[in-house]
Formats: C-alpha cells, sequence, structure tokens
C-alpha cells in the first residue's frame, strides 16, 4: 500500500535531532564556518551526542531478521535529511563508522564486523571510522585508483594516496581501497581496514573547503605501510568471485540517497529561512514591490524539495525491500543537489543583500551544498549511471 | 513507515490498462487522430470499467480511489494520450456526482451507460471575463478540446458550474494536437447550468481531480517519448556508435528518466492526499500538474531532438506526442492558473489571511 507517513520511532529520534540541531549543530557549525576550523574531536559536543547513543548503533547493527520489514535506509535518508537541515558538517563529523560501516558490514567477515564495530560499543568516549577511496587521480573514475596493495608473507603492503578522507584523522579505523594490479582495474580492487597508528600510514593534510568546514577532510598517506591480511574486507575469498567492486557500489547505492536527502535538509533549511524572512518583511513593508515573484520562488522551492524527498524515499525503500535501486538511487543523487543548490541560491535572492553576508545562514548553506553534486559520485555520473540502466549499452 | 507498494487490485487495473493501451491505443494512434475515436472504443472503454473506477458501486462503479485511476492513465496515455483524454469522460465528473442529488447523479450514468461516447469537458474560465448573473453565464471558450462537448464542467473565480451542450453555441475549432479529441469554440450566452457549486472547498476538490488525473497522463506522455527514443539512440548508430553512447544525449535520457519519477511520485502523493480528503490536497495537486506538465513538456521535446531529422517527421510517433504534450499541459488553466493558485496558498502561509492586501473577493 502506498503511504507517505513516517513511524513513530524514527519520528520521535527526529525530535531527538530538532533539538540536537537547535542547541548544538547550527550553532557550532557557523562558529566552525566562522573560524574556519573544523570542530576538534575533543569537543563536549561529541562526548554528549555519543552519550545519546548517536554513533554507537547504526551500521554495525543489521535490523533482525523478522516479520517487520526492514527500515534502515528509510529511516536513514529521513535522519540523514534532518540532520543536514541544521547543519550537514557537523552531522558528517559525528562520531560512528561512518561510511566505512557499509563495506564492512557488506563485505566483512563475522570476526572483522566483530572486532572493528567494538569500539562503537566504548561507554566513554566516542570513536570514527572512515573511508577512503578518493586520490588525487582518481575521483569519479574509481576504477582508476592508483594506491597499491602487494602481497608480503602473512600480511599486505599498501603504497599510495588517498584524499577528501572523512573524518580521517580522528577515525579509529579507515577502510582503505587499493589495487593488487591497476591493469585488472576494477577487478583488482581490494579493501582493507587499516588501524590509527599503523607504520607507513600517515595524514599529510586537512583540506582547505569552501564549505562543509565543520568536519575535517583529511588526505592520507601510505607509505609500505603493513597490514594484517586478517584485515582484508571479507578475506580473499570474496574477491575472487569480483565482489569486491561491487561491493563497494553495494553501498553507494545504500548511501546515495542519504546523501541526496542531505542536500533536500539544505534545501528546505534554506527554504525556511527565506520563508521566514518574507514573513517578516511583509509584515513590516507591506507589500513589497517583489513579493509575487517572491512567492513563485518560495513555491518552486517547496516543490522541488518534495519531489527530491520522494524521490529519495523511494530509492531507500527499494533498498530495505532488497530491491534493484541503481537507477532510483542515481535518480535521487543527479536530482536533488542541482535542485538545492537552485534553492540556496534563490534563497539568496529572496534574502536580496541582506543573504550576502558570510553570518548569514543562507550564505553558507549556497557553499555547502554544492558538495552534494560531488561527493558519492557527481551529477554527471549518476547520469552516465541513469543512461546505462535506461540502455542497457557501456561507455562506447 | 513510508512505502511504495500497490495493492493487488491496483496493480491489475494497471496491467489491464496497459495491455489495452499497449494493443489498442498505440496502434491506431495515427488513424485516431485522423478520423477521432470510433464509437466501438467507447463502448469498450465503459465495459472494461476505466471511466467509472472511482464511481460507487451503487452507481455501476468500481469503487476505487483515485490513486488507482492514475495509475491507469498513465498507462493509457502511455499508449495515446489524445486517445485516453477522449475516452475518459465521466471520471472528470466523479467529485461532481458524489455532491449532487443522488438522483441526479444517477442520471447521468445512465446516460453514460446508454452513449459512452458522451464526451466530457472541464475549462477554467478564470481568465476569460465571463459574466455570471443569477446563476447564468455569458462568454466566449476560444477552445475546448472536444468536437461535440455534451457537458461542460466550468471553473469560474469563485463556483463551478456544471453546463449541459443545449445551453450553449458551439463551433468546429481544428486543434494542433490532441487531434483524436477534435475541438470545439464555445459561445454561453445566459446559459443555465445543471448544476453549480459555490462552497470553494468543493470548487477546490473538483478542480484538484482534475489537476491530478491529467497530471497522470502527462506522465504517460513523457514515459512514451522517453521510451521511443531510448530505443532510436540505442540502435541508431553516429561517429561508429550507438547515438545514446554519447554522453550529451546520454545525460538528456537521463534527465528524461528522473523527471519523469519525480513527476510520477508527485502525481501518487497529490491522488493519496485526495483519496484521504486531506486539507491541502489543492496545493499537491497544482505541485503535481507543474512538475508532471515540466516534464512532459521537456520529454516530448527532447525525445524529437533524440531523433534528430527523423523525430521532425510524421513517420515517427515522437512529434504528435509533442505536440499532444503541449495541448493537454493548457488544460484546467495549464500551468499559470496552477501557479497562480499557489500563490494563494503560499501567501496564506505567510501572513494571515485578514492581511493580504489583495487577494479574494473578487467575483467574475
Amino acid at each position: 500500500m502506498l503511504q507517505f507517513e513516517i513511524d513513530p520511532e524514527t519520528s520521535q529520534l527526529l525530535e531527538v535531532i530538532r533539538w540536537l540541531g537547535r542547541e548544538y549543530m547550527r550553532p557550532l557549525g557557523l562558529e566552525a564556518d566562522r573560524i574556519h576550523q573544523p570542530i576538534p574531536a575533543d569537543h563536549s559536543f561529541y562526548k554528549r551526542v555519543w552519550d545519546l547513543g548517536i554513533g554507537r548503533r547504526g551500521w554495525a547493527e543489521e535490523q533482525p531478521n523478522t516479520a517487520t520489514p526492514r527500515t534502515t535506509t528509510r529511516r536513514g535518508v529521513v535522519l540523514a535529511e534532518e540532520m543536514s537541515y541544521w547543519d550537514r558538517g557537523v552531522a558528517v563529523s559525528l562520531p560512528g563508522p561512518g561510511l566505512g560501516g557499509p563495506p564492512i558490514t557488506l563485505l566483512g567477515t563475522a570476526e572483522q564486523k566483530q572486532r572493528f564495530f567494538a569500539i562503537f560499543n566504548d561507554p566513554d568516549r566516542p570513536h570514527w571510522g572512515a573511508f577512503a577511496m578518493t586520490e588525487p587521480g582518481a575521483g569519479s573514475d574509481v576504477a582508476a585508483i592508483r594506491t597499491r596493495a602487494r602481497r608480503d608473507g602473512d600480511d599486505w603492503m599498501l603504497n599510495g594516496e588517498k584524499m577528501f578522507c572523512s573524518n580521517g584523522a580522528r577515525a579509529d579505523w579507515v577502510v582503505v581501497w587499493a589495487t593488487v594490479d591497476p591493469a585488472l582495474g576494477r577487478d583488482g580492487h581490494r579493501a582493507f581496514v587499516v588501524e590509527r597508528g599503523t607504520p607507513g600510514f600517515q595524514v599529510t593534510r586537512i583540506e582547505d573547503k569552501m564549505g562543509l568546514v565543520a568536519y575535517e577532510s583529511a588526505s592520507l598517506v601510505f607509505e609500505n605501510c603493513r597490514v594484517p591480511a586478517a584485515n582484508l574486507l571479507g578475506g580473499e575469498e570474496v574477491y575472487r568471485e569480483r565482489a569486491g567492486f561491487k561491493g563497494a557500489m553495494q553501498s553507494f547505492n545504500a548511501t546515495r540517497p542519504i546523501v541526496a536527502a542531505m542536500a533536500i535538509g539544505i534545501a528546505r533549511a534554506a527554504y525556511d529561512q527565506a520563508k521566514e524572512f518574507v514573513r517578516t518583511a511583509y509584515m513590516q513593508h507591506r507589500p513589497i514591490p517583489r513579493y509575487r515573484r517572491i512567492l513563485d520562488k518560495l513555491a518552486w522551492m517547496e516543490r522541488k524539495i518534495s519531489c527530491g524527498r520522494w524521490l529519495c524515499w523511494r530509492a531507500a525503500y527499494l533498498a530495505d525491500m532488497r530491491q534493484p535501486n541503481i537507477t532510483e538511487a542515481s535518480m535521487a543523487k543527479a536530482y536533488c543537489p542541482q535542485i538545492a543548490q537552485e534553492a540556496t541560491s534563490l534563497a539568496m535572492e529572496i534574502l536580496s543583500d541582506t543573504g550576502v553576508a558570510k553570518d548569514a545562514l543562507v550564505e553558507k548553506w549556497f557553499r555547502d551544498v554544492k558538495a552534494m553534486d560531488i561527493v558519492e559520485g557527481t551529477g554527471q555520473i549518476q547520469r552516465r549511471i541513469i543512461a546505462r540502466q535506461l540502455t542497457g549499452l557501456g561507455e562506447g | 513507515m513510508f512505502h511504495f507498494g500497490f495493492e493487488p487490485e491496483e496493480k491489475l487495473v494497471q496491467q489491464t490498462a496497459n495491455s489495452f493501451a499497449r494493443e489498442v491505443l498505440r496502434p491506431a494512434s495515427r488513424a485516431h487522430e485522423r478520423s477521432g475515436v470510433p464509437v466501438e472504443l467507447f463502448q469498450r472503454y465503459w465495459s472494461l470499467g476505466f471511466d467509472r473506477m472511482e464511481l460507487p458501486v451503487s452507481l455501476e462503479g468500481l469503487g476505487q480511489g483515485l490513486l488507482a485511476k492514475v495509475l491507469t492513465l498513465e498507462e493509457l496515455a502511455w499508449g495515446d494520450a489524445a486517445a485516453a483524454f477522449t475516452l475518459d469522460n465521466l471520471s472528470w465528473l466523479q467529485p461532481v456526482l458524489a455532491m449532487m442529488r443522488e438522483e441526479d447523479a444517477r442520471a447521468i450514468v445512465t446516460e453514460f451507460q446508454h452513449q459512452p461516447a458522451t464526451r466530457v469537458i472541464v475549462a477554467d474560465g478564470r481568465d476569460l471575463s465571463l459574466q455570471v448573473q443569477d446563476g447564468r453565464v455569458s462568454g466566449h471558450l476560444p477552445f475546448v478540446p472536444a468536437a461535440e462537448p455534451t457537458w461542460l464542467l466550468l471553473r469560474t473565480t469563485s463556483s463551478a458550474f456544471l453546463l449541459r451542450s443545449e445551453t450553449f453555441q458551439r463551433e468546429p475549432v481544428e486543434p494542433g494536437g490532441l487531434e483524436a479529441a477534435g475541438g470545439s469554440r464555445l459561445r454561453l450566452d445566459k446559459s443555465s447550468s445543471f448544476w453549480s457549486v459555490t462552497d470553494p472547498t468543493h470548487v477546490e476538490r473538483l478542480w484538484s481531480r482534475a489537476r491530478i488525473a491529467l497530471t497522470a497522463m502527462f506522465v504517460g506522455v513523457a514515459r512514451a517519448a522517453l521510451e521511443y527514443a531510448v530505443e532510436y539512440t540505442r540502435t541508431r548508430n553516429v561517429f561508429g556508435r550507438p547515438v545514446a553512447q554519447h554522453q550529451g544525449p546520454a545525460f538528456l535520457l537521463a534527465d528524461m528518466r528522473t523527471s519523469i519519477e519525480a513527476a510520477r511520485l508527485a502525481t501518487w502523493y497529490a491522488a493519496k492526499a485526495y483519496d484521504l480528503g486531506a486539507g491541502d490536497t489543492a496545493r499537491w495537486a497544482a505541485y503535481a500538474f507543474l512538475e508532471g506538465a515540466e516534464c512532459a513538456l521537456s520529454c516530448t521535446r527532447d525525445a524529437v531532438q533524440l531523433l534528430g531529422g527523423h523525430g521532425f517527421l510524421r513517420d515517427h510517433l515522437v512529434e504528435k506526442w509533442m505536440r499532444d504534450a503541449r495541448v493537454l499541459t493548457l488544460l484546467c488553466g495549464g500551468r499559470d492558473m496552477a501557479s497562480e493558485d499557489l500563490l494563494y496558498w503560499k501567501e496564506g502561509e505567510i501572513t494571515p489571511r485578514t492581511l493580504a492586501a489583495d487577494t479574494g473577493g473578487k467575483e467574475d
């Protein structure tokens, strides 16, 4: 049966996020942007959210296979939208396994899941995981990664560079994608969990970004970095059946609607801010000359935000039903960031001169949201995927 | 939690509509365009139950909601939007029948039973300087998409009127799209209505249904155009490989697919709101209409573009769909009136109605 309601448990979680967002996330995100520094890992905010249980569950605990349908991804998109409504940068900086969670869940052995997710049960202090795929020379074209993995006795040696690794400098471990032979393309990919402090693993830089400053995006270097074979996700067997790359892609299919929902969250924040501005301005100086144009823009924003949200919801629903959602996930990811960029831009137009200042939130959101069209597969990559699914033709 | 599955009976009508569209409507598209839709097809449409899905069982209906109807309309319009629009008539009166006296409703349904080719036209008269005096309507409608409309459901600024053909004069008009439906211009001279409603909630409800049903057809014609373009660009080679393997055309196809999905979800949401009787259905109906109209206009135009010179020829159906989509999206006041209605909604959100300087109150 077609339904557009959010379940009571998720609604309760939304209330918690709204409180956190209002009290902490938005002010912290604005402050990080003002001083142009990520929020430090030892900030009391992280301990507070950790104590609330945020980051201590999630990917690590799959819902048991009962008669109740799985809702993990659907809940994920709803919560991601709300978090990003308050501050997407702060949301990404929250403790937990992050994007490193899905590959461990999907590829890892029972022993690996237990070992790497155990830190998220630590009651004393927050922990982070991270995911490193992107390299200076390989962004959208993930098959082109050059970080090498070479077998050396019972271990693996990693050599190469990664960048844009979210929370990579504070993470207890990073899921690092490397290739055993670049000539093999995707078939050569392997995923390793590299733990902090492993000799040869270094954080070389925190990227200097135009937005989303609240979380650190790290550049990493691996120089003869020795990783035990026990840290190869899933063990050798998984990769013989070409599951390595598929595993990564499968995790993207689950996370793309979540990233798309984050764009919707930012767009909705901009919409609310613009609407509030108009409400105030209209009450004070009524009627303002461009009033009808403003209402038209607000209507456009509300319509596109709603459509984008439904695209995310549908892709998430299919993921929960374990039905193929490659096209739907990419459609959500192609559509939402695009309309969100336009929505934040329109919000600035509505606020006009008031919206230009850096401490006006809309200007920050205008910068922040651009990344949504780039991370986890650019809008162009999504279109390639959709077209390929439509036509059944490869890249030619 | 939100859920995107459908009931077995909803799937069944959708499948039935798809078969009818594929086997009957699509192959006869050009014939219907030339000569109109034959009476036998109206009879078949009636007997399959498509035109009375939403009516209660007591009125020979199937007792289904608008959601099931939009699933059906998308399929039918995928086959041929012009024929689907022409064949679907009594449906437009569904909310009217629910509001009028039962014996009047029964009389109308009986008329359709005996004459399934009876045409119903829904028109927005708010832009047309109509005069309303003592419940009688005067004015001029430059185009309605029916050669011989029997019923006219006309919206004015604050009312809706249902008029019979005996009360107005018509002249034939040759339309540039939706040819299967035919066309007329109508002159109303103190035309008396069979039924009317002034309650804004009721007017909004019947207008919402009309907009949502049309939007489902927008999605159908857009999908037809996309699928045609996909097939063509997969098999036509340029510069040594299929058109669809070049990134420019591939991106266009991807954007078409995405806009269809967004419009479809907007239609479903609005139809669900209508079925639940939600207070803001009119807003979601207008949003769906806008999303669907943008989608149909761009997808049909892009499909012609993707076929290149062939797209401009009548050898392919995409040129017809482009013209059909253009006319279809002008109905019920088109995008402009949908946007105007949304401004009213938006204004209500921004400031209490009593403070609004320039809304409401003005009668025709």
